[in-house]
């Protein structure tokens, strides 16, 4: 236990200094393992974990579900969805920001990242939120956070890789996460309301729209709809593992931007290079990240942690807050991709020990905690000081402060307060559907 | 700058290109793979044997030969929570040594991925059903992360004698 | 003798923990180095796995965890001699098969030195592999032409494109996607993995082969390096309860979850035929070759095939035919 900590301390020092966190990640892991069982089995470890996880089947969704999310990206499908959800919401108080979380949610579910989410509605959404008047905290809070549910809605990279970690299965995962998401968005549509009520100034309403016109904006999303209902439909009917609804949903993608015309070879060659450097980044990550958990994994800390928790015999209610808790913690100030695949490999081994009773079934509890682990993230994605949406805003708007943003998502922020906290009482949200996929 | 740093610069445009041009063909090949492994089983009751081979081969060489475009466009993800507190001209030096230090570990990877590589030639290792032969895959990756090493190197080089840059906030819209 | 400081050892173990046999063999034989050494050896299964299963032997071989078991055909190229074990109609108890393998092992493949680098534990197999589908009864050699069936790889492999079928290579833990898609017909498995894959609702029919249509040849060992490191007498205590003992822990455990899936499989109405004797006889004829094959190939390093294989089914009977 006392190496673990040391472990994660010299962890923190590194990435504080700004090595990079895979770096970081792997130099802690080498040297721990080093001292622990051998220098030699160090370096084999490092290069046996690379190699492997370079060549892992199950992780060839990644840069298939990337390239799909930046093809579409390149459809220029994002205005659409937006249209669509001004159309139903535009006119009410705060209608424009609605309209965000609704477009950022259609979006999430043909997008696997949060960062894209965001960054790509950011576009499409704030010249017409800017031009009602909207005040700059909601209206880029709206984004920040309705940007993180690309990580919830189905497709998710994090989903996968915390699949990967806990062994559960991708397609469950995924399909766990649409009823969450609903629920992600009537809360974030309720901080929006509850901040037009207060204040009505900061989202005036839009135009409203006749019934024709709306017909015509929701025309303008099939295309969406239905690569989601080829990909996520596909997993759920058991007629595509994961691996095939991505490449598929890739596929079905391109026909898509050749179909409206936004495809030359140039565009073609940078978004496939481009999709593929992501996924090399990605893998990097994630190979530090194992070979720093096969030191905690020599330490023995997830067995004694465990072990310890068990004795205790504390309510496992009471554990999940208290890792929820500490989640909160660590989200404000790392990254979130890393905060996962740190943490999943201590915490998961006592989730899977616990014993929820009737509360649901034992064979789903570790998806279940996958979608808390999920939100966790996304929370942290937009909680000061390393929020990377909040970030990634003020990449697209370099003329808004950061805090401003900051500022603008404290309501979605409560709002996400309240979901985790229906999330971690009410499993069957989670749970529902993938208990029906048999 | 020196027509060292020239040539340089201009080396790693030139393995910049290939190395975008070999990812983008193997995720374009992994993609229509599986569009022909997934048409073949419905339409034509015939899948592909061993796509699941393929596909693992091929993700393991986009990964690797990604790496150095990673570096290049200096992708990876740090934590900048400090920075602020680093005074401008030391930042130089810290990145510096930082790029220097990655460097070393992508080399020391390099050789032992070489060694890893060494031994699956000696033992013939090779995938299940096609046999494709596994030590030739090592080796490019073990290559793969020695051209990373020399890129860290040059840019830990660079940023020894550059003018500091506005912050660089990389641009990682794919990961979370 | 050094009282306080006990060598602890590490076992990196891919099966899940509650896996029977990681309950019924691997974590009885821990207790029983640790109970054979007085306490002077203690061997601890890691929380979680190093690597990934195919790997399992260089994670030994290279000292990353002192302890591995794996399956041989995860890497094809380096065992040519244990695919003895994986050819069709081995032997139906996986005890008797273990145990007789380990004799053979020793006495015939050691000396070949395939498994170079680490000291072997032990050589075992699980009981024997059938044919399963998911919509129709294999009843004759004739219904296997064209199936798309899920092997696992190795000698089995070789087999099921001798019979006809076309060989589908996805992981164990994909069989019940792609037999439910449809991406699979069937699937050549052991009974206890209907249950240990959750394959109840989509395997239909089974097809036993008497003796078995294939097997797989698993190993446990340790470091080498490690194990000379230990004190004469530890070592010898270790390979008291290894080797043979061990081999036959191993397919003890088999033969009980083999059992107990009989009745599983019975209980779950899944349909169950014993090939008739012409089917067997027309699986004998068409893998003739890969006996063939294996015998030359064993020639190559330095065994003589024929005499091995019929030895070996000597031995399993007489063992099988004996206390056991
Ligand atoms: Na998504
Ligand atoms: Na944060």
């Amino acid at each position: 236990m006392t190496a673990t900590l040391i472990g994660f301390a010299a962890l923190l020092v590194l990435m504080g200094l700004r090595v990079p966190i895979a770096f970081a990640m792997g130099l802690v892991g080498y040297v721990g393992f080093g001292l622990l069982v051998s220098w030699t089995a160090a370096a084999s470890m490092v290069a046996t974990t690379a190699y492997e996880t370079g060549l892992t089947y199950s992780l060839a969704v990644v840069p298939l579900f990337i390239l799909m999310g930046n093809l579409v990206t390149q459809a220029g499908l994002s205005g659409e969805l937006y249209a669509a959800s001004y159309a139903l919401l535009g006119h009410r108080r705060g209608g424009l920001a609605m309209a965000t979380v609704l477009a950022c949610a259609g979006f999430s579910s043909i997008c696997g990242s949060s960062l894209a989410t965001a960054a790509t509605m950011a576009k499409v959404s704030m010249p017409s939120m800017r031009k009602y008047g909207y005040s700059m905290e909601l209206a880029t809070g709206s984004i920040a956070s309705g940007g993180t549910l690309g990580i919830l809605i189905p497709p998710s990279v994090v989903m996968i890789i915390y699949g990967l970690m806990t062994e559960q299965d991708i397609g469950k995962l995924f399909v766990a996460g649409l009823l969450p998401g609903a629920v992600a968005v009537l809360c974030y549509l309720g901080a929006i309301a509850f901040v037009t009520w207060r204040d009505p100034k900061a989202g005036p309403p839009g135009a409203r729209m006749s019934w024709p016109e709306r017909l015509q904006a929701f025309k303008g999303i099939w295309g969406i709809v239905t690569l989601f209902l080829v990909v996520i439909g596909g997993i759920y009917g058991g007629i595509f593992t994961p691996n095939e609804a991505a490449g598929i949903g890739a596929a079905g993608a391109l026909a898509f931007t050749l179909l409206r015309g936004k495809m030359t070879w140039r565009i073609l060659f940078n978004v496939l290079a481009e999709s593929a450097r992501t996924t090399a980044m990605i893998f990097s990550i994630l190979i530090g990240a194992l070979v720093f958990s096969n030191m905690i994994n020599m330490t023995q800390a997830p067995t004694v942690l465990t072990e310890w928790i068990v004795a205790q015999g504390f309510s496992p209610m009471l554990v999940i807050f208290v890792i929820v808790g500490i989640y909160f913690i660590l989200g404000c100030l790392l990254e979130s991709l890393s905060m996962i695949l740190l943490t999943v490999p201590v915490f998961y081994p006592v989730i899977a020990a616990l014993d929820f009773g009737a509360m649901m079934d034992p064979q789903l509890v570790l998806i279940w905690f996958g979608i808390i682990v999920v939100v966790v993230t996304e929370i942290s994605l937009i909680t000061p000081p390393v929020g990377l949406n909040v970030f990634v805003i003020r990449a697209v708007l370099p003329e808004v402060t950061t805090g401003t943003i900051f500022r603008g998502v404290t309501p979605f922020w409560v709002a996400d307060l309240i979901r985790i906290t229906i999330l971690i009482l009410v499993p069957g949200i989670s749970l529902l559907l993938p208990s029906l996929m048999r | 700058m020196s027509t060292g740093g020239g040539v340089a610069q201009r080396m790693i445009s030139v393995i910049e290109l290939v190395l975008r041009l070999v990812v983008a063909l193997i995720l374009f090949g992994m993609m229509a793979l599986t569009v022909v492994d997934v048409g073949g089983r419905y339409f034509f009751n015939r899948p592909l044997l061993g796509a699941f081979e393929v596909t693992e081969v091929l993700l393991g060489i986009m990964v690797f030969c990604g790496l150095p475009l990673v570096s290049i466009s200096r992708e990876h993800i740090t934590v900048d929570l400090l920075d602020t507190a680093v005074p401008a001209a030391l930042r130089n030096l810290r990145d510096g040594i930082i790029s220097l230090v990655c460097a070393g570990a992508m080399a020391f990877i390099a050789a032992h991925l070489w060694t890893k590589a060494a031994d699956a030639a000696e033992y013939g290792d090779s995938t299940a059903t096609l046999l494709l032969p596994l030590a030739p895959v090592m080796y490019l990756m073990s290559v793969m992360c020695g051209i990373t090493a020399l890129i860290l190197v040059l840019l830990g080089i660079a940023e020894f004698f550059s003018p500091r840059k506005p912050s660089d906030q990389g641009s990682t819209l794919g990961a979370t | 003798g050094s009282a306080s400081a006990a060598t602890e050892l590490t076992m990196s173990s891919w099966l899940p923990p509650g896996y029977f046999l990681v309950t019924d063999a691997m974590k009885p034989w821990a207790e029983s180095i640790e109970r054979e050494t007085q306490g002077r050896v203690k061997v601890t299964i890691l929380p979680a796995p190093i690597g990934k299963p195919a790997g399992a032997f260089d994670v030994a071989r290279e000292g990353q965890a002192d302890i591995t078991y794996g399956i041989h055909g995860y890497q094809p190229g380096r065992f040519e001699l244990s695919k003895a074990v994986e050819m069709p109609f081995v032997g139906d108890n996986a005890e008797a098969i273990s145990a007789a393998y380990w004799r053979i092992y020793k006495k015939h493949f050691e000396k070949a030195a395939e498994h170079r680098g680490v000291q072997v534990l032990g050589v075992f197999t699980h009981t024997p592999g059938h044919i399963m589908h998911a919509t129709r009864p294999m009843a004759t050699i004739d219904d296997l032409r064209g199936q798309k069936m899920r092997v696992g790889g190795g000698v089995v492999n070789d087999t099921a494109q001798a019979l006809g079928m076309s060989p589908l290579l996805h992981p164990a833990s994909e069989v019940y996607q792609i037999l439910s898609n449809g991406v699979a017909d069937g699937v050549l498995f052991t009974l206890d993995s209907i249950e240990g894959f959750k394959l109840t609702n989509v395997v239909k029919h089974v097809t036993v082969i008497p003796g078995g249509l294939y097997n797989s040849s698993f190993f446990l060992v340790m470091n080498q390096a490690k194990f000379r490191g230990l004190p004469k007498e530890d070592q010898e205590a270790v390979m008291r309860v290894s080797g043979e003992a061990f081999s036959r822990l191993a397919g003890r455990a088999f033969d009980k979850a083999n059992a107990r899936a009989m009745d599983h499989v019975k209980a779950n109405n899944i349909q169950l035929v014993t090939a008739s004797d012409t089917m067997i006889q027309g699986i004998r004829e068409r893998t003739a070759p890969i006996e063939a094959n294996w015998i030359q190939a064993a020639a190559k390093k330095g065994v003589d095939g024929k005499a091995v294989l019929s030895e070996l089914r000597a031995e399993i009977s007489a063992i099988q035919g004996g206390a056991k």
